[in-house]
């Protein structure tokens, strides 16, 4: 089917003929929800639910991957090779002598983790923007946690009730200050290649490590490896805190901030830097490359990795911060387009 | 009145593939009851043939029970009895053509009136059901349910005109239907159930008959909502290969569907009560997309009044990842089995019938190793009652020389009851 053919839609509340690009439901007035783009598969101007309403093919969606530079910083973002959505989701802020950034990872045994990572990025987002420097950490992840509960819950036999991991930092040259729960990651890496990570991930497996009952090679393998402790969810444990750390860069370097789909293909920080490949390139370059490198091993979940560079590039002093998320990219005017090699190297 | 429905399914297909399997388990809300407009009409058609003289129990039987249904049958509700031969005429309210409200005296009238039930004369069932959609057809908005009780075959009429009755009567009113004795035909009484949406089933003795007329009464009293469908879309290109009841008792609904818009078929379920759950077995065969590609293959609601409720979707995700894609859903699984269980006691029972023993056999040891492994308890006990089990779980039985003629027909009236899948700890 190509587009200007006749093609059968029906209203969602009332099944109803409607004609492709009607906003209206004619006969019971239901808002239409218009794609605005062809389906790729039949060229139908609607769809329902994310599929299109007359071949049900699943509609690109916009987060399935996004890249972002801000000045200093490179975020990219993928569904992976193996799941069909992108539950992942990050939002970052600079402003002058800060940049504040959010990651969390959906839960793939839940429902609407997507709109739940979302949620809980910009929620969070919003706190610190407030503290700049001093953003409360804890709040932050207070406000996403409440966020996350306005989420519906969808009735599903398998599958539990909205929920996603949480990592947040609040980033100056002099003090890293970061807040955890569950299994993203932390990293420094100097320019020497130094590397460690800054988050002890809160996993069945690390748990089991830490308490040397398992190997970190054992508990590769295990089928519970990817089983997180904590989440943020309807159901969490009013109990469950966030780690808080706090680190000193040692000098320049890069910051990395990164779901569980990156370091499963570079769980040692040596796998890690060997990935990223020529250090003093672009950090939206060296996102896309820590990226692909997950991808080519397998790419079994969403991945996102955002990297910051220390020292952080100088922006106007007094000048609002340049605010941006997987779901909101930046207006053009702030987003930078990705440096020639060495421009922003530290 | 809202309906939660969730899907079981795998979602993977190995590339090229086509056909997609979900069961839907829709569940009204517990806090649902009638609203207060919704009126509810029952009526009771019992056989007055004179079969139902001999013995005299039967008819006896049929005046108790009749007098006991009506006598709690609660205040406002509509109602009337209907006396069927072959022909059929309203005992209560005597030679009637109105239901009639219940109250103090109404319910009085029709107590004393079931207690002079007179049998005589032959059977055509039509008439009953004839007069039964007179009745109802004046209250389109009601809960309309009736109940009938025959002891014998539909002898008295064609075929072809208990099923041209039974197409006027589809979508006016449900009806269940109840055999007493061995001497009526389980596959006529199932054509009435299906066709209107009932249920059918025996009454081995006249004694049972009391306790049977108060239960039909509490399900059509406890019901609040009538007049459901299940709405299935789905996208252009693509065909619902099946839509089936799968529990609490299998009925196939796919002839059923009529027009609900654009790539979108309705299936009539009936009257739902508060709380109640049924599974649906949804199969639908979807242009295959390329490795990696997903498709919406169908998406299920329930619809109330031209307002469809929450729906539930039922995807196609192409993958070249056989460890996905060979994964075996426990519902689809189960329900695939249930269904195959009640075709081989359908099967194994009529080659019983025609003489082939070989088949027999080997067809009700497929029920039995079925209706065991699944944890179907009461099938394995109806059919024991027709083989001698050997080994349950591997089918071996042998057929019964000495066959009650009751325990065949209620293995065959009940052989579509299935039980839903067993939580694993």
């Amino acid at each position: 089917m190509t587009m200007g053919t006749a093609v059968a839609l029906a209203c969602p509340s009332c099944s109803a003929p409607v004609v492709a690009g009607d906003l209206f439901c004619e006969a019971c007035g239901h808002e239409l929800p218009p794609t605005g783009v062809a389906c790729p598969g039949c060229g139908a101007f609607q769809a329902v639910d994310g599929y299109c309403a007359a071949c049900g093919l699943r509609q690109p969606a916009p987060r399935d991957h996004v890249e972002l530079a801000l000045p200093g910083i490179g975020v990219v973002t993928d569904k992976g090779h193996r799941h069909h959505h992108n539950e992942d989701s990050f939002a970052v802020a600079v402003a002058d002598g800060v940049v504040l950034g959010v990651v969390c990872d959906g839960v793939s045994m839940s429902t609407r983790s997507d709109e739940a990572s979302q949620t809980a990025v910009d929620a969070a987002l919003a706190v610190l923007t407030q503290g700049g420097a001093d953003g409360d950490l804890e709040a932050a992840f207070d406000a996403a946690q409440a966020a996350v509960l306005h989420v519906p819950v969808e009735p599903h036999p398998e599958k539990g009730p909205p929920s996603c991991t949480f990592l947040a930092g609040v980033v100056t040259d002099a003090a890293v200050r970061l807040a955890l729960l569950g299994d993203c990651r932390a990293y420094w890496v100097g320019t020497g290649g130094d590397a460690r990570q800054l988050t002890e991930d809160e996993s069945w497996a690390a748990i089991e490590v830490r308490a040397g009952r398992l190997t970190a090679e054992e508990a590769r393998g295990h089928p519970l490896a990817g089983t997180i402790t904590r989440w943020l969810a309807v159901d969490a444990d009013p109990a469950w805190r966030p780690a808080l750390v706090s680190f000193t860069p040692p000098g320049p370097g890069h910051l990395l901030l990164v779901s569980d789909g990156l370091w499963a293909y570079t769980d040692e920080p040596a796998d890690l830097v060997a990935a990223m490949g020529e250090r003093t390139d672009a950090p939206l370059t060296i996102a896309q490359r820590l990226v692909t490198h997950a991808l080519a091993g397998g790419g079994h979940d969403n991945i996102t990795v955002l990297v910051i560079v220390l020292p952080l590039v100088a922006t106007e002093p007094g000048a609002p911060p340049a605010i941006a998320s997987a779901a909101t990219p930046p207006p053009p005017s702030l987003a930078t387009a990705p440096e020639p090699a060495g421009d922003t190297a530290p | 009145m809202s309906f939660t429905a969730s899907t079981y399914q795998n979602e993977y297909l190995p590339a090229g593939a086509e056909e997609v399997h979900a069961v839907v388990t829709v569940t009204a809300d517990a806090a649902t009851v009638a609203a207060a407009a919704t009126a509810k009409a029952v009526v009771l058609a019992v056989d007055t043939s004179g079969s139902m003289g001999h013995p005299p129990t039967k008819i006896q039987a049929a005046r108790k029970a009749v007098a006991a249904a009506v006598a709690e049958i609660p205040d406002g509700t509509l109602f009337a009895v209907i006396v069927g031969s072959h022909e059929a005429a309203c005992a209560y309210p005597w030679g009637g053509d109105a239901l009639v409200v219940a109250d103090d005296r109404t319910r009085a009238e029709a107590v004393e009136i079931a207690g002079r039930l007179e049998p005589s004369g032959g059977t055509a069932i039509s008439t009953w059901l004839r007069l039964a959609r007179f009745l109802f057809d004046p209250h389109p908005g009601a809960i309309k349910l009736a109940y009938l009780l025959t002891d014998g075959k539909n002898e008295s009429e064609q075929r072809s005109v208990l099923e041209a009755e039974l197409r006027a009567c589809t979508g006016v009113f449900q009806c269940d239907a109840r055999g007493v004795g061995d001497a009526w035909v389980v596959e006529e009484l199932r054509l009435v159930t299906s066709s209107l949406l009932g249920e059918v089933d025996i009454i081995a003795t006249p004694d049972e008959m009391d306790d049977d007329f108060r239960a039909f009464l509490t399900r059509a009293l406890g019901k609040a909502v009538a007049d459901v469908s299940l709405r299935v879309w789905a996208p252009q290109g693509a065909a619902v290969q099946f839509v089936r009841q799968v529990a609490p008792a299998i009925e196939d609904l796919t002839t059923k569907g009529v027009d609900g818009g654009p790539l979108t078929r309705d299936f009539p379920t009936g009257a739902w009560a508060g709380g109640e759950s049924r599974d649906y077995h949804v199969s639908v065969s979807v242009p295959p997309g390329a490795v990696g590609e997903e498709k919406l293959a169908a998406r299920v609601a329930l619809v109330v009044d031209g307002q469809a409720g929450q729906s539930s979707l039922v995807r196609a995700i192409w993958t070249d990842d056989e460890a996905l894609s060979t994964r075996i859903n426990p519902q689809v699984a189960h329900y695939t089995g249930q269904t195959e269980l009640a075709d081989a006691i359908h099967e194994g029972l009529e080659a019983r019938k025609a003489g082939d023993e070989a088949r027999a056999t080997i067809r009700l040891g497929r029920a039995v190793a079925i209706a065991h492994a699944s944890g179907n308890e009461g099938t394995v006990r109806l059919l024991a009652k027709v083989v001698e089990v050997d080994d349950p779980a591997s089918g071996t039985v042998r057929l019964r020389r000495e066959v009650a003629a009751l325990d065949e027909m209620a293995l065959d009236t009940r052989s579509t009851r299935t039980v839903r899948v067993t939580k694993k700890g």
